[in-house]
């Protein structure tokens, strides 16, 4: 029972922090891949993280809808077969926004660093 | 190789999404995308997997409250996308060149008001409504602003419709408080610069109304969303 009650903890806790790097994690893959559509981003990241970040369809569109609204995403559909696909892509406002969370990122990872394990600093 | 759903279960999944509580057309064609995407890649994995069965599996993953949450977070982000275009295109007023016409509109209505034009705020305000109607005629040439289709149907004219209506509830009723008076009166000094910057902002958000956003909501309807093929004049 305790290392199912634990399990569910540490998945509660990993959903959360996954959910707070979200914006980061979805503006440096369209960074990298130039534009997405959002099943694409979903695959990828489990791909890049080997199935240990799954991100979910729930948590995934009103993230990408935020940062479209924001302007720091834009979009583009087009016809692919027998249905449209939406295509998001950074706008430059994007491109600026994401220097700035990256190093708010490295930041924040380095600060937790240091928390967790102070004998290193 | 993937195999593409058919036509016939690409309707499927529209009816689905339908049923699901997802009214706006726009929103549909998004999450029927990700959903066949998704069906196609568990139906490479497992050839033998059924659509019905692959479908369950897929609409699992959504949240216990479905489709809601994307929907309240898509409109709210359009909201904010419109009140960004909507306050970026009025800002620009206040930076040069733009500033120059409004500060000489400010300055012209200020010579006027204060040097002995005689006007009674109701006339004032009659001919507010009157140039609203006027803008309103204009507009209707459009037709998207009246109709219930785009209300209803897309989230993306709807957002802007919602948008459009809050800022003609503020035109029409934030100068009623000078409206009741019938008597002709000269302005003084501070009070004509006052009405002069009042009625200059309104005179822009006028013609911004009229001519400016209509052209924006166009631009964003073909850039964005020409698959839907929403007909706007």
């Amino acid at each position: 029972m305790l290392p199912k009650i634990l399990r569910y903890i540490f998945t509660c806790m990993n959903r959360n922090l996954l959910r707070g790097s979200l914006e980061t994690i979805v503006i440096k893959l369209l960074s990298d891949n130039n534009e997405m559509y959002g099943y694409e981003i979903t695959q990828k990241v489990k791909e890049l993280t080997s199935d240990e970040f799954k991100i979910t369809e729930g948590a995934l569109y009103p993230t990408l809808h935020k940062l479209e609204g924001k302007g720091i995403l834009t979009c583009q559909t087009r016809s692919i077969g027998n249905r449209f696909r939406k295509y998001y892509s950074l706008t430059e406002a994007g491109e600026s926004e994401l220097t700035i969370m990256l190093q708010d990122m490295e930041d924040y990872i380095k600060n937790m660093r240091l928390i967790l394990n102070p004998q290193l600093s | 190789m993937k195999e593409q759903l058919t036509e016939e279960e690409i309707a499927k999944l529209f009816k689905f999404v339908k049923s699901k509580y997802v009214h706006y057309i726009d929103v549909q064609y998004e999450i029927v995308d990700h959903l066949a995407s998704a069906i196609e890649e568990k139906q490479t994995d497992s050839p033998s997997m059924s659509f019905d069965r692959a479908l369950s599996e897929v609409y699992g993953k959504f949240p216990i409250t479905g489709f809601a949450i994307m929907i309240a977070e898509k409109s709210s982000a359009l909201k904010k996308f419109w009140v960004k275009k909507f306050l970026g295109f009025m800002l620009g007023y206040m930076k040069l060149p733009k500033i120059i016409i409004a500060g000489f509109l400010i300055y012209l209505l200020h010579l006027i008001l204060y040097n002995g034009f005689l006007i009674s705020p109701k006339q004032l305000y009659l001919t507010l409504v009157m140039l609203a109607i006027l803008s309103a005629g204009y507009r209707y040439k459009y037709g998207f602003e009246f109709s219930k289709e785009f209300r209803h149907n897309y989230l993306v004219t709807g957002t802007y419709l919602s948008f459009y209506v809050g800022v003609w509830f503020f035109y029409f009723f934030a100068p009623l408080h000078f409206s009741g008076s019938q008597h002709l009166e000269e302005f003084g000094y501070l009070q004509s610069w006052i009405l002069s910057v009042y009625l200059t902002s309104i005179t822009l958000l006028l013609h911004a109304y009229t001519f400016v956003f209509p052209k924006m909501l166009k631009k964003e309807l073909q850039e964005k969303y020409s698959h839907l093929n929403i007909k706007l004049a």
